[in-house]
């Protein structure tokens, strides 16, 4: 008798998963989705704003001893940012002066999405994040993602509240990139482990390390965005391409607010 | 009532799963919906079992970047699997085979992630890729040990004080 409850409870057990999973592809889970989103979506947050508080205790335990050195190295280069800045600023004047001179149109202001970053891929090889934005907020899926103007992802499903976001450094990540002063054009792809790749570069281009690597502007990924430094080229005459291992500015397990570019 | 309590236990097992890499970790973190699971396989039955791995399940096809429902599947899997083994395991050996179920599910689960991205991606990184699953293997085995540890503990504690209570009871 138990042997036989036991086999119909895994037979329901079952049909359960296999409905869920249909009602999900076919989109009929909308609905149960938006109240479970609703009801889970405020857990979601607290939990990873409690991990990330304490993943910081600890960050900051460890780099104790190191802090004061760093405090130092980050008021030397305040200074150097601030001439920087200053320098920046001059040539934004004449810059904007030059383009009223040959009346050029004014670049379309990005229309950006701000988004607290609610959770994280579940697995260790899936590279994604969670964002407390979605639908009804005006993501869509294959935006941009960014973060300090550098490229986090971009948008892959979307619900109601929710957004998922396949980040760069994920495997099936492809992205048409640029390198700022060479102008070399190639495909940025995340690496299973080992982050960022700029391949598919023709070899009559100049690449050259700690160039920076920006969107080529394609799809729904605008152009100019930051992806991330070239660390180390790796170049063969008997190879069609070249490729480049990238570095990204970014440490995606601490970031917590990003932002969806609309268009 | 006892229904929904496994549900939010699952959605909150969910949750914290999807916050773990808040902490700051980039590389391996553990799975706690299957740690959850297999320590609990030998303690409570399948339904019970089954509303946890659905509910946990539905809660990371959320942040997964895998195909919808392989999450659910694949933790109902695992109990499925668990409970059918179980009952050919005596009652001795049950923490070892939860150990062992619990690495092979480890392997099984991150071999089936890995293999839903391109030959090429995989073939490139193997070495990254075992290194990775060992490493979560490890941290799994230690997480089932520690919590059937513990929750035998609580269960010897909870079954002497109610020892001594029917004891003076019937006294």
């Amino acid at each position: 008798m138990q042997r036989k409850t036991a086999r119909w409870a895994a037979a329901g057990a079952v049909m359960v998963a296999a409905s869920i999973t249909i009602l999900q592809l076919t989109g009929l889970w909308r609905p149960i989705g938006i109240v479970l989103e609703a009801a889970t979506k405020p857990i979601l947050k607290s939990t990873t704003g409690a991990f990330r508080s304490l993943g910081d205790e600890f960050q900051t335990l460890g780099s104790l001893g190191s802090l004061s050195k760093q405090n130092r190295q980050l008021e030397q280069d305040l200074v150097v940012q601030k001439s920087e800045v200053s320098r920046l600023r001059e040539l934004e004047i004449e810059n904007r002066l030059l383009r009223e001179q040959l009346s050029f149109q004014k670049d379309q202001a990005r229309s950006l999405i701000g988004s607290q970053v609610i959770g994280y891929g579940p697995d260790n090889v899936r590279r994604t994040l969670v964002l407390d934005r979605g639908t009804r907020d005006g993501v869509a899926v294959g935006q941009a993602v960014v973060s300090s103007g550098v490229l986090v992802g971009r948008v892959d499903r979307v619900s109601d509240q929710t957004a998922t976001v396949f980040l760069v450094s994920d495997p099936d990540f492809r992205v048409q990139a640029i390198a700022q002063s060479e102008r070399a054009r190639g495909i940025v792809r995340g690496q299973l482990g080992s982050g960022l790749r700029f391949e598919q570069i023709a070899q009559s281009e100049t690449v050259s390390p700690n160039e920076d690597v920006l969107t080529a502007g394609s799809d729904k990924i605008p152009k100019g965005i930051l992806i991330g430094k070239i660390d180390s080229i790796a170049k063969s005459d008997n190879e069609v391409f070249q490729a480049a291992q990238l570095r990204s500015p970014l440490n995606v397990s601490r970031l917590e607010i990003v932002f969806v570019v609309k268009g | 009532m006892r229904r929904t309590g496994l549900i939010a236990l699952g959605l909150a097992l969910g949750c914290l799963q999807l916050g773990l890499r808040g902490l700051g970790v980039d590389w391996v973190i553990i799975n706690l919906p299957l740690v959850w699971l297999v320590t609990y396989l030998n303690r409570w039955q399948f339904q019970d079992l089954a509303a946890v791995a659905i509910a946990a399940g539905i809660m990371l096809e959320i942040g997964s970047g895998l195909t919808i429902g392989t999450q659910v599947i694949s933790l109902l899997l695992i109990v499925l699997i668990g409970k059918l083994t179980l009952n050919q395991v005596t009652e001795g050996s049950q923490l070892s085979f939860s150990l062992v179920l619990g690495g092979i599910a480890t392997v099984a689960y991150n071999l089936a992630v890995d293999f839903s991205l391109a030959p090429r991606e995989v073939l490139g990184a193997g070495r990254s890729i075992g290194l990775r699953i060992m490493l979560e293997v490890l941290y799994t085995i230690v997480s089932i040990a520690l919590l059937s540890l513990a929750v035998s503990a609580r269960q010897t504690k909870q079954g002497a004080y109610h020892f001594k209570a029917t004891s003076r009871r019937s006294r």
